[in-house]
């Protein structure tokens, strides 16, 4: 088997805020991303999706934990070798409006990655940048070469980030948030050109996302995170047609559904806490959860296990709930 | 009985580079104790028109025809006393941004006690309390968290406030603009549910604005889809999702991500809807449409009427035919 190209081990994070408080962003989690596919991160604000994204970009420093590309192990890289291994690995944020220099033309946007990591000579990189233009379709490159983003639309300027992003041919691509503030013609026109890069140059793309018929929609398959820990792995079928884990299940009731719709919900799992905090000790979904065993639950925490071939849940009761779906199309009464 | 009409309503924007028709003869109507839910892309002039039901256009804003009638009064003609009651006690909105309409340096509970005080200025302190700590329990928000400032909620916890203000003098014409946009899935959910029992519960009206087309039809039973300032298509929930026929419905439906086993793929709608906008005769999505033909760029199309309550603007009538 084909090593992945991204292999996350034990990794964990946590930020101290002003007033001294210890909070886990993530906590040991165990990953790994195939060459080719597009891995699809779930999960609500504040559950460390985003701090996933740019630790593996390391954007910022892990508190413990390794993140292996193509072999290597990112953590300890120096200035030099960063800068190279920088090139083989971009992001795109969410925000459109925020991410561009609005001061640079498109052009002086474009060429910029390509100079600092000393690519070609003038003519080679402008031809790199057309050639790029031209897969995200920003066409006709005449058109929007001078242009500055403020005359673009967020459609156009999401192309751009993209563009940006792809000028070094790198092979992972994190997607942060592409599309959460354009419009479903809009999004779907970013999709199609991650598709494309997936099916043409074979790119690696982790899409972090909060919405989860996006993620159903492009990728291969799609982790669940809740709080910082990796609650649910697998297909992304499976994820939405089979759940395991009672916060996924929760996730699914929660998704506005309308016309032909196939999953499952009325699962029914979640239920309201004054006060949700994780003390650290017990499952870390256990306040919120409403078929949760009150002593098991609360005193040990659960890791993730097998449940399908390539489908895993961080639930002791992971099987038992999925037996009682079958047999009764809901979960809602405790274990 | 209509709560709200809005009749052929045309509105402008006096901008630098001349006049621009934000709205075009756009007619919608909420039922007493109905929800409608209005969807197009950004630009497509839904905030202006929830604007203009709330008298809060701005200054270079202007009415060039039709009118907003709210139980059969023209809110157009109110003048400013009127309008101060008509607002907020009548209609009220809550915007998408919670942090943006709440006053960071003062209690959440203080703030829904100014808006009960400004139009009841009779009211007691000790009535003033149990009016909001009611509200409170009515969105779910804890009555002891009044005394917190704005950046101590969660976002869940300010949208819920903000309703709670634009509930606290029993309007009965709630719009909703993007409410629910800037929250996560299950706070969006729970949001959408507690709308819906409030809807039943009081037999409150809600006009829902947004672009996200699944959250509007999980929560409306009519549906207006509006593209570049005009009415597109109107209709029941169901007639629309079984049969959307003009032209933009169905690449509004078929640029969101279905959640079938089956996958489709996505078409996105080609095209900057910005551009759309430029006011010219005949259709205005022409250029964007799969379907156009030449007659369509040559005069304004006529309404369709397809089934009862279901229209369309549109020459190319798509009624019918299958989604290929």
């Amino acid at each position: 088997m084909e090593r992945p190209i991204v292999e996350i081990k034990d990794l964990t994070k946590t930020y101290v805020t002003k007033q001294k408080e210890r909070v886990v962003a993530l906590q040991g989690i165990n990953l790994d991303i195939k060459r080719g596919e597009i891995f699809g991160l779930v999960g609500e604000s504040g559950s460390g999706k985003s701090t996933l994204g740019r630790l593996i970009l390391r954007l910022e420093e892990a508190d413990k934990g390794s993140i292996l590309l193509n072999g290597t192990d990112i953590i300890g890289l120096k200035k030099k070798s960063l800068k190279e291994f920088r090139r083989e690995m971009q992001i795109i944020f969410q925000d459109p409006y925020q991410s561009l220099n609005p001061y640079h033309s498109i052009k002086e946007i474009l060429l910029e990655p390509l100079e600092v990591h000393k690519i070609g000579d003038k003519e080679k990189r402008l031809s790199i940048v057309e050639e790029t233009m031209a897969m995200v379709g920003l066409l006709p490159q005449s058109v929007f070469i001078n242009a500055y983003p403020h005359q673009l639309s967020g459609g156009q300027r999401q192309r751009v980030a993209i563009a940006r992003a792809m000028v070094l041919r790198p092979k992972f691509l994190v997607a942060d948030e592409p599309t959460s503030m354009l419009d479903a013609s809009i999004s779907a026109q970013v999709f199609e050109i991650l598709l494309r890069f997936r099916d043409e140059f074979g790119l690696t793309i982790l899409f972090i996302t909060h919405n989860l018929a996006a993620a159903y929609y492009l990728c291969d398959r799609i982790g669940v995170l809740y709080r910082g820990h990796l609650v649910e792995l697998g297909p992304s079928v499976e994820i939405l047609t089979q759940p395991y884990h009672p916060y996924t299940m929760a996730l699914l009731d929660a998704i506005p559904k309308f016309g032909e719709c196939d999953i499952l919900s009325g699962f029914n799992t979640l239920q309201r806490a004054e006060d949700d905090r994780y003390e650290g000790i017990g499952c870390v979904f256990f306040k919120r959860c409403r078929p949760a065993h009150r002593t098991r639950c609360s005193h040990e925490t659960p890791s993730l296990t097998q449940v399908q071939e390539n489908h895993f849940a961080a639930c002791f009761y992971a099987e038992e709930l999925r037996k009682r779906i079958l047999a009764t199309g809901t979960c809602s009464l405790g274990i | 009985m209509e709560l709200l009409k809005v009749q052929d309503l045309s509105l402008q924007y006096r901008t630098k580079s001349g006049p621009f028709l934000a709205l075009d003869r756009v007619s919608i109507s909420v039922p007493k104790g109905g929800s409608l839910g209005i969807v197009g892309e950004s630009g497509c002039g839904k905030t202006t028109l929830g604007m203009s039901i709330m008298g809060l256009l701005p200054e270079n804003a202007s009415v060039v025809g039709g009118q907003i009638l709210f139980e059969g009064r023209d809110i157009l003609r109110l003048n400013p006393e009127e309008m101060r009651r008509y607002r907020w006690k009548d209609v009220s909105m809550v915007f998408q941004s919670a942090m943006n309409s709440l006053n960071p340096v003062k209690r959440v509970g203080d703030q829904i006690k100014e808006v009960i005080h400004a139009h009841e200025p009779a009211i007691s302190k000790e009535e003033l309390q149990e009016r909001v700590e009611a509200l409170f329990k009515l969105v779910n928000l804890p009555v002891k968290r009044m005394r917190d400032y704005p950046h101590q909620y969660s976002g869940g916890m300010r949208q819920r406030a903000v309703i709670a203000m634009a509930l606290a003098l029993n309007p009965k014409l709630v719009i909703a603009d993007e409410a629910t946009t800037a929250l996560d899935v299950i706070v969006q959910d729970q949001i959408l549910k507690e709308t819906k029992i409030l809807q039943k519960d009081f037999g409150l009206s809600i006009l829902f604005i947004s672009h996200d087309i699944a959250v509007v039809f999980d929560v409306c039973e009519e549906i207006v889809v509006m593209y570049a300032g005009q009415v597109a298509e109107v209709g029941k929930k169901d007639q629309i999702l079984k049969n959307p026929a003009h032209p933009y419905t169905r690449a509004l439906l078929s640029s969101y991500p279905k959640l079938s086993l089956e996958k489709e793929r996505l078409r996105p709608i080609p095209g900057d809807p910005k551009k759309s906008l430029m006011f010219k005769i005949g259709c205005r999505f022409v250029e964007r449409c799969p379907y156009a033909e030449k007659s369509c760029s040559d005069a304004t199309a006529q309404w369709i009427e397809l089934e009862e309550g279901h229209k369309i603007l549109c020459r190319r009538n798509l009624y019918g035919t299958s989604n290929s």
